[in-house]
């Protein structure tokens, strides 16, 4: 039985979920450094919780543990962004997603580790040391939502909340064995979100299970008044559509994954298209040929976003000066910034990579056209070993393939597709804009319906 | 000081490999909008409203005759 059935029936209260996450916490969190910090008022809050059940009052989240990714603000809790720029910045209010878990009733347990603001794709970068992957110990979880994903695995809460910027949430899903989705762009509210680049960030869920995930998905998302960049969406209602029978769905698979994947991921993805082409869905093939133009022009962009939005943090307001404690890779993407952003070199680069976004936006759309949902790998390559030396470079192709979601706005997720050599590997599933219900049942059928 | 120079020159590498990989791009002008507002729309001209512009210096505090906005610089600079 899940948490969701068993709180929902009354078999555990809130005070025994949460008490049985922060116990699992102290007993293991020293070597997997999933969490930042630990919300000290989570026991009491879930007893507020309890109160409300009892009362038959509680939302839809009542009595669930969820961990929040360090650059989303909650009040009361440090948002760090793992970085020692912000080690002592306490949030003096909640981001709207919180705002919104709150009104249902779910607790937070504690804020999660993360590569520094966002800027890495293997859970090392974090001013707080590195994560372990809990499903592959001695391997990285991925990153940049390390901790979120790693707090999944290792089963120390029910649901979590990471952000998305080019595969934050997808990649260490993947890794870690957990699904992850990253919303269509402007579904989910950045409120409260601290930004990496904000024309492609986006809150998600991490769960252990679809039904979580989907179920943590509709409490955030919908439109908000405060935000330019949300879309005229009230609510959505995903738990209960899914759908494991997938008659009449057409599902994409585009032979350049092939060409850029190891052959034993790409084994495990095809291992995942047959079962679901048992559920009744027809796989097809559709074209990328742009498919590794994504990759430079996400960075170009990310590098300017970036240095962009960092340009608060000069020690006045906002702790320290960020470019005189940061580390390495956010002063690279900094200097990059920087460079890039000078009015000379806006047209050799910055320009350039928007009209290369335009491109891979409309050739993903219309891949997109005439399928249900695009299938493929997460990642090119298996995790690599924990403090192994990775260039630059070989660190930033890790994001190949899910980078082309956020140039083109589109929803995507990720469930486990299977193992190689005890190491998960995650199928992607890409959907055209709010179609997530439809990434929701295909892996609501992966997992078994 | 030296780690700081390690990583320009990294930076710098950084750069000339992803500007290479990216290439020239053959297409014609196209609008490059940062889809924020509706990332559904497609890549087109945008569109000027100028009932938007007449609006908000309605309600400008300090505008000069030319129609734009005068701000006030901050204290701190």
């Amino acid at each position: 039985m899940s948490a969701v059935e068993e709180l929902r029936s009354g078999a555990l209260t809130a005070e025994e979920n949460v008490a049985r996450y922060l116990e699992a916490i102290e007993a293991r969190d020293r070597e997997i450094n999933a969490f930042i910090e630990v919300n000290l008022r989570a026991i009491e809050d879930a007893q507020a919780v309890d109160k409300k059940i009892e009362r038959g009052t509680a939302g839809k989240l009542a009595g669930l543990a969820i961990a929040v990714k360090s650059n989303i603000n909650v009040r009361g809790l440090r948002a760090t962004c793992a970085s020692k720029t912000l080690e002592n910045y306490v949030s003096p209010y909640d981001a709207t997603v919180i705002e919104r878990i709150r009104r249902e009733d779910g607790v937070i347990i504690g804020m999660t580790n993360m590569d520094e603001f966002a800027c890495g794709s293997s859970g090392e970068t974090s001013y707080f040391g590195p994560t372990q992957n809990p499903a592959a110990m001695g391997r990285i979880p991925g990153g940049s939502s390390s901790g979120s994903a790693a707090a999944i695995a290792a089963n120390f809460a029910d649901v979590a909340l990471g952000s998305d910027t080019g595969g934050s949430i997808r990649n260490p899903a993947s890794h870690c064995g957990v699904v992850g989705i990253k919303p269509t762009y402007g579904l989910v509210p950045r409120y409260g979100l601290i930004d990496l680049a904000m024309s492609l960030d986006q809150i998600g869920p991490l769960a252990k299970d679809v039904y979580s995930a989907a179920l943590l998905l509709e409490v955030i998302a919908g439109y908000n008044p405060k935000e330019a960049t949300t879309l005229r969406v009230e609510s959505v209602d995903y738990t209960s559509k899914l759908n494991a029978d997938l008659s009449g769905y057409t599902i994409g698979f585009a032979r350049e994954f092939e060409e850029y994947t190891s052959p034993e991921i790409i084994r495990e993805v095809k291992h995942a298209l047959a079962k679901l082409e048992a559920q009744g869905a027809s796989v097809v093939e559709v074209e990328l040929p742009n498919l590794a133009k994504a990759l430079p022009t996400y960075y170009l962009t990310v590098f300017v976003e970036f240095f962009s939005a960092t340009r608060r943090y000069d020690g006045r307001r906002y702790g320290y000066r960020i470019e005189e404690v940061c580390g390495e890779e956010v002063l690279r993407r900094i200097m990059l910034g920087r460079y890039i952003s000078q009015k000379e070199y806006s047209g050799k680069y910055y320009k350039k990579a928007l009209q290369f976004r335009s491109l891979i936006k409309k050739e993903l759309l219309e891949a997109l056209s005439g399928v249900d949902l695009i299938a493929g790998p997460t990642t090119p390559k298996l995790p690599h070993r924990l403090g192994e030396e990775i260039d630059p470079l070989a660190m930033y192709a890790y994001d190949l393939l899910t980078v082309p979601a956020n140039l083109a706005g589109i929803p995507a997720g990720v469930i486990k597709s299977g193992e190689v050599k005890g190491i998960p590997v995650g199928l992607q599933l890409q959907a055209k804009p709010l179609d997530e219900q439809k990434i929701l049942n295909a892996m609501y059928a992966l997992e078994g319906g | 000081m030296e780690e700081k120079e390690e990583i320009r020159r990294e930076a710098e590498r950084v750069l000339k490999e992803l500007s290479e990989a990216l290439g020239e791009i053959s297409l014609e002008e196209t609008y490059y909008v940062v889809e924020e507002i509706n990332v559904t729309r497609g890549d087109a001209e945008p569109e000027l409203r100028p009932e938007f512009r007449e609006a908000a210096l309605k309600i400008a505090p300090r505008k000069d005759e030319e129609g734009n906005y005068i701000a006030e610089v901050g204290s701190w600079v």
